[in-house]
């Protein structure tokens, strides 16, 4: 009972979001009239095996026929009940699994014969973006409560200055300048808006940045030997950016950009937290048990970064694996870009943690000098 | 280029961290050999989804047992990533399975187009174990650091009751938030920069609904919400293991 008195503010005002939640879920889910291609929702699914394929090494794909009932939710034709023949693959690499509830987005063509056919474009997914954003951001506030709706306004702010970015660049604004402005921007604006303008921040913000410029000159250096060692061709969507040397420079510093933040902000705060508990201790041994903390984050900061690179190329690697090429050569072929950023990150964490211990050192204690 | 970073980073580690750093190092070897033991075991046909929880239980081993030594702080965070994962996984399950975001998108049919699309794997089990991977990282890393800072604050104020050893979890936990949802927008950006620079004029109709685009929000978020959760979890399994211990 005291519980609920004492938060009754926040229960309210969480309720009222959850509330607003549902509805936006619900409106997302149902918001056919808003859109100018034909939508229509599966309502049955009949199934039958065709074939099986073999492949270059001997791999049987199985092939399944579907028959799809569905009903069409906007335009002209809305309510019309309509067929559609799709073929699926076991698999699913590249063709599309059409389950019961579905919307799909589809076109009428005419094929050759006169006979009008029903083509699925694709299938809708705005509402399960709208979920899991919807999720992220209950849970962060149910969690979170004030910090983590601070946390949600520094996230707002660094993605409307990633789209300014973005603007600027298509404008014609060389990116690699554009980051690293963008990198100093969202340090100090993402640093003030979570900790305040105080000591800590100012040097966590300092901190994090000579730590980034640090590690950013090492890779440089490595690049500038490598260039044209680097396999640029399996940056995602290559082909639609000629600057692809400066985009991939680019986003190394913004990757490692987080990972020295968070380092640095948990050094800072250790370091302030140890000397407000005892403001005897001297900086020799505040030296000594920042180093027994940032040894143990190290070692960890280093292991988020190698599976956040390499995880997302697990497709790729099983896909040509499947299609016979050997394991240490699809590692090569598509990690290669992957490693890069987690090394170049990993190096800019083990730079950022001497920078930080002595930073905080210099701004939260007296006497200190480097 | 990657040997020679690779160097750089062990000479770093070496300097900067000694013994500790060349744990470091090794550990990052190891869990990067699980990776590819996990790749062979899903070639050879193994259900990804199985073949991708013992790969994290390994993982989450090695990072924590072998780099920070097996004592109740790590044994506590052991537990709590385990507990996070089985919660999480039924949710990834049946999101990854309705939105329809398996296989590869429009934008990577020419890479592949070399290849026979006849594989006989399951693309929706291996996009979850891609996106399962890519939260066990920040999972381990919040869990050990709560678990680590609640043990120090347990043995230095022996009549904190059990509630307030959870709350003050939950504090330190709400200052990673912070960090935390930057790092991964982060994260974001440098990967998906291609897609907003390509996408930046077309069809908004299309974007919203586009494959690449839920896939990487998907996987993002459900990153975000594994370390959101993560912090209520292991205050409460910290709190809990360190008071029944001391027999209270």
């Amino acid at each position: 009972m005291q519980f609920i008195h004492k938060n009754k503010l926040f229960i309210i005002t969480y309720a009222i979001l959850v509330l607003l939640s549902i509805g936006v879920i619900y409106f997302f889910s149902n918001n056919y009239a808003y859109y100018k291609k034909t939508i229509a929702k599966v309502t049955k699914v009949e199934e039958k095996q065709t074939k099986t394929v073999p492949n270059n090494i001997g791999i049987q794909e199985t092939y399944y026929a579907q028959s799809i009932t569905a009903v069409i939710k906007n335009g002209a034709q809305k309510g019309l009940l309509i067929n559609i023949e799709n073929e699926r693959s076991f698999s699913g690499v590249l063709d599309k699994q059409i389950s019961t509830g579905d919307d799909l987005f589809i076109t009428f063509i005419k094929s050759k014969d006169n006979k009008e056919k029903i083509i699925i474009e694709d299938i809708k997914r705005d509402k399960y973006i709208v979920f899991i954003v919807i999720i992220f951001m209950l849970t962060l506030i149910l969690i979170g409560k004030r910090k983590g709706l601070l946390s949600l306004v520094s996230l707002a702010f660094n993605i409307i200055l990633f789209s300014v970015i973005l603007y600027l660049y298509k404008r014609g604004m060389n990116i690699l300048l554009l980051f690293m402005i963008a990198a100093l921007l969202f340090t100090v604006i993402s640093l003030i808006l979570t900790l305040g303008i105080n000591k800590k921040s100012i040097s966590v913000i300092t901190s994090t940045l000579i730590s980034l410029i640090v590690s950013m000159l090492i890779a440089c250096i490595v690049f500038l030997f490598y260039a044209n060692k680097i396999e640029y061709e399996h940056m995602e969507f290559i082909s639609a950016i000629y600057d692809y040397q400066s985009v991939f420079y680019s986003s190394v510093i913004i990757g490692g950009l987080g990972a020295i933040m968070d380092i640095a902000i948990t050094i800072s705060s250790s370091i302030s937290e140890l000397i407000s508990n005892n403001p005897l201790l001297t900086v020799e041994e505040l030296k000594r048990s920042g180093k027994h903390i940032t040894m143990d984050i190290m070692g960890t900061m280093s292991n988020v970064l190698l599976f956040t690179y390499i995880c997302g190329s697990l497709p790729i690697i099983l896909f040509t694996m499947r299609n016979g090429m050997p394991l240490t050569m699809a590692i090569k072929y598509y990690l290669n870009l992957e490693m890069i950023r987690a090394l170049t990150g990993s190096i800019g964490i083990v730079v950022s943690i001497p920078v930080s211990l002595k930073i905080s050192l210099l701004f939260l204690k007296r006497g200190a000098d480097i | 280029m990657i040997f020679t970073l690779a160097v750089i980073l062990f000479i770093l580690l070496l300097w900067i961290g000694k013994g500790r750093g060349v744990k470091t190092f090794l550990s990052l070897c190891f869990n990067f050999m699980i990776f590819a033991v996990m790749i062979l075991c899903m070639n050879f046909g193994m259900n990804p989804l199985v073949v991708t929880l013992l790969g994290c239980i390994g993982i989450t081993a090695v990072t924590l047992f072998f780099l920070n030594d097996i004592n109740m702080k790590t044994k506590t965070a052991f537990i709590s990533v385990l507990i996070t994962l089985l919660l999480l996984i039924t949710f990834i399950l049946i999101l990854s399975n309705k939105s329809k975001i398996q296989g590869f998108t429009n934008e990577d049919a020419d890479e592949i187009s070399i290849f026979s699309l006849n594989i006989h794997l399951n693309m929706i089990d291996v996009i979850i174990s891609v996106i399962i991977m890519g939260l066990i990282g920040s999972i381990i890393d919040i869990a050990i650091s709560i678990s680590s800072a609640l043990h120090e604050i347990f043995l230095n104020n022996k009549d904190l009751s059990k509630n307030e050893l959870f709350k003050s979890g939950m504090n330190i936990g709400r200052d990673i938030i912070g960090t935390m949802t930057n790092t991964l927008f982060f994260a974001f950006i440098a990967g998906f920069m291609g897609f907003f620079i390509w996408h930046f004029n077309t069809n908004m109709e299309n974007v919203i609904n586009s494959k690449a685009l839920c896939s990487q929000l998907i996987r993002i978020f459900c990153s975000g919400i594994g370390t959101i959760i993560i912090i209520p979890i292991s205050s409460f399994v910290s709190s809990t293991i360190y008071y029944l211990k001391a027999g209270r």
